[in-house]
């Protein structure tokens, strides 16, 4: 209604403007509503909560609680499912985390996590490995791994 | 040119490495390759000199790197002393749990020569225990095994006057244990091993530019304790080993008397909101050789944005087993760090050294000032 009062030349700047605006938060939206899962081995029995898992990619503990070394995945710097990870599950920056595995790698404090490409590799390899553990989209989840934090 | 080796090696790393992460598999074994640069220029813009003891430096002098003979002289903007080229590889196996690492450097303070920092392999035995064989940095200060890092350090150089020694490199073994508490994360690691130092850019500083002096610390023995909870981490090490010193320059061919030597650290850190805080302290005792060393260092920062501005306060006295004249000084330092990308920064850094040393005392000293910039990135 508001827009069919105003004179034509207005509504065409306005819609001009607006429709990519819209277009923007549409899909920012989208973003925000893909839902993350941590992920392990279906054999794997420790239990860990998200202080844990901030520790494990953090690259301050190297272990599971019964003592296992874990076996850390992740995507690489480019990919969107990274960045939501790191901003909602571990609450650090893109740089702050280039630090931490700075001080890490170049002193030989930690192995930076194994790179993977797709969700489905990552299933794959923490399917066969029991001392894995990654992260995927929430609606990939199948019955060849198990969800430890979401 | 001086400069020509590092900088043909930064130009190398960039046409290799433009982007971040490179890891290869190949028949179960992943290969990674990971790279870091620092791109400095500083200028003494003043200060006082002794031109008695200059010890072939021209001064007023400010001295970046102890131990690389890192030295900016006065009246000329120097690329020198702070810049450097690493690369690292790394060979692991599938699981991640043995691998080999090797790092070189190349460093301006050395003319652009590379060199091995870095040789080790790795066994994570369990997911508390891990050991190393190999070449490693000794871990003497809180930074000491990043200190070449610069992307990873608030300075453009570390505080001198803690950071600054004539070892820095073993070669040996260590075992670390790590574990939790509640909500305390710790570690113990115990090494050992050796160290023989061809030609240290630490004693040019003290014996004249021209020098050459090798040194060697045998039956190196050091325990590092380091426990961190929330915004709260501490570290504490103790190091102990025997030292001798060949000053080849004056026709010396063999080492002298080994003497023991034994090294205290200290360093609490405090991580909170955008507020974080170092404190450290070292206490050396060399009664055989010459005397005791102290040092200490309080530094505070904060994070906004892209942005972090750091002050730090850093002191160095001795006290020796004669009458000879101890050596003093100190530096504050002012450092303003900008994040450009999520693997670069640039920095600004402003240095006021004031020596303390009394009149009468053999080697180069004086106060400077001094000013720095920095590129730093990580790849």
């Amino acid at each position: 209604m508001f827009l069919a009062n105003l004179p034509r030349r207005y509504r065409n700047v306005l819609l001009r403007v607006l429709t990519p605006l819209l277009l923007l938060f549409a899909a920012q939206g989208a973003m925000a509503e893909e839902e993350v899962v941590v992920i392990t081995n279906l054999e794997n029995a420790n239990v860990i909560d998200r202080a844990y898992v901030v520790k494990v990619y953090t690259g301050a503990v190297k272990g599971w609680p019964d003592g296992s070394p874990i076996f850390v995945l992740d995507y690489g710097q480019d990919s969107e499912l990274r960045k939501i990870f790191y901003s909602r599950f571990i609450g650090k920056s893109p740089a702050a985390m280039r630090a931490i595995w700075s001080q890490n790698i170049f002193t030989g404090k930690a192995m930076p996590p194994r790179v993977t490409q797709e969700d489905s590799e990552m299933k794959r390899i923490v399917a066969g490995n029991r001392n894995a553990i990654g992260y995927i989209r929430a609606s990939q989840i199948d019955r060849t791994v198990k969800v430890i934090d979401r | 040119m001086p400069f020509r080796r590092i900088a043909f090696l930064i130009t190398l790393g960039s046409l290799y490495f433009p982007v971040s992460s490179h890891a290869v598999d190949y028949q179960g074994l992943e290969f990674t390759g990971s790279g870091f640069m620092t791109v400095a220029a500083g200028r003494v813009f003043g200060g006082t000199r002794d031109a008695a003891v200059d010890q072939g430096f021209h001064c007023p002098c400010f001295i970046s790197d102890y131990a690389q003979q890192g030295v900016y002289q006065a009246g000329h903007w120097q690329a020198g002393p702070d810049s450097k080229f690493g690369l690292q590889g790394t060979v692991s196996s599938a699981d991640g749990r043995y691998s080999v690492t090797g790092q070189a450097v190349s460093r301006g303070a050395a003319n652009g020569a590379g060199n091995l920092e870095w040789l080790y392999a790795t066994a994570e035995l369990s997911g508390n225990l891990t050991v190393q064989l190999g070449r490693k940095r000794l871990p003497l200060f809180s930074y000491s095994e990043a200190q070449d890092v610069g992307y990873a350090l608030p300075w453009i150089h570390l505080p001198p006057q803690l950071y600054g020694w004539e070892v820095v490199n073993y070669d040996g073994g260590s075992l670390v244990w790590r574990d939790q508490w509640a909500q305390w994360n710790g570690s113990v690691q115990v090494f050992g091993g050796s160290e023989t130092r061809r030609d240290s850019g630490y004693w040019r500083i003290y014996n004249g530019r021209g020098s050459r002096t090798d040194v060697r610390w045998s039956d190196i023995l050091g325990t590092e304790l380091s426990i961190s909870r929330d915004w709260f981490s501490a570290r504490a090490v103790r190091i102990q080993s025997h030292t001798q010193n060949k000053l080849v320059s004056s026709g010396e061919t063999s080492f002298s008397e080994r003497k023991r030597q034994i090294i205290h650290g200290l360093s609490l850190g405090a991580d909170l909101d955008n507020w974080f805080a170092r404190a450290e302290f070292l206490y050396i005792d060399r009664t055989e050789d010459y005397g005791k060393d102290y040092a200490n260092l309080l530094a505070v920062g904060y994070r906004h944005g892209p942005w972090q501005p750091l002050l730090s306060r850093a002191i160095y006295r001795q006290r020796l087993n004669s009458d000879g004249v101890p050596e003093r000084h100190g530096t504050w330092s002012a450092v303003l760090r900008y994040d450009m990308t999520d693997d670069s920064a640039i920095k600004a850094q402003i240095d006021l050294w004031n020596d303390r040393t009394a009149p009468g005392f053999g080697s180069m000293h004086g106060d400077a000032r001094q000013f720095t910039v920095s590129y730093d990135r990580v790849f």
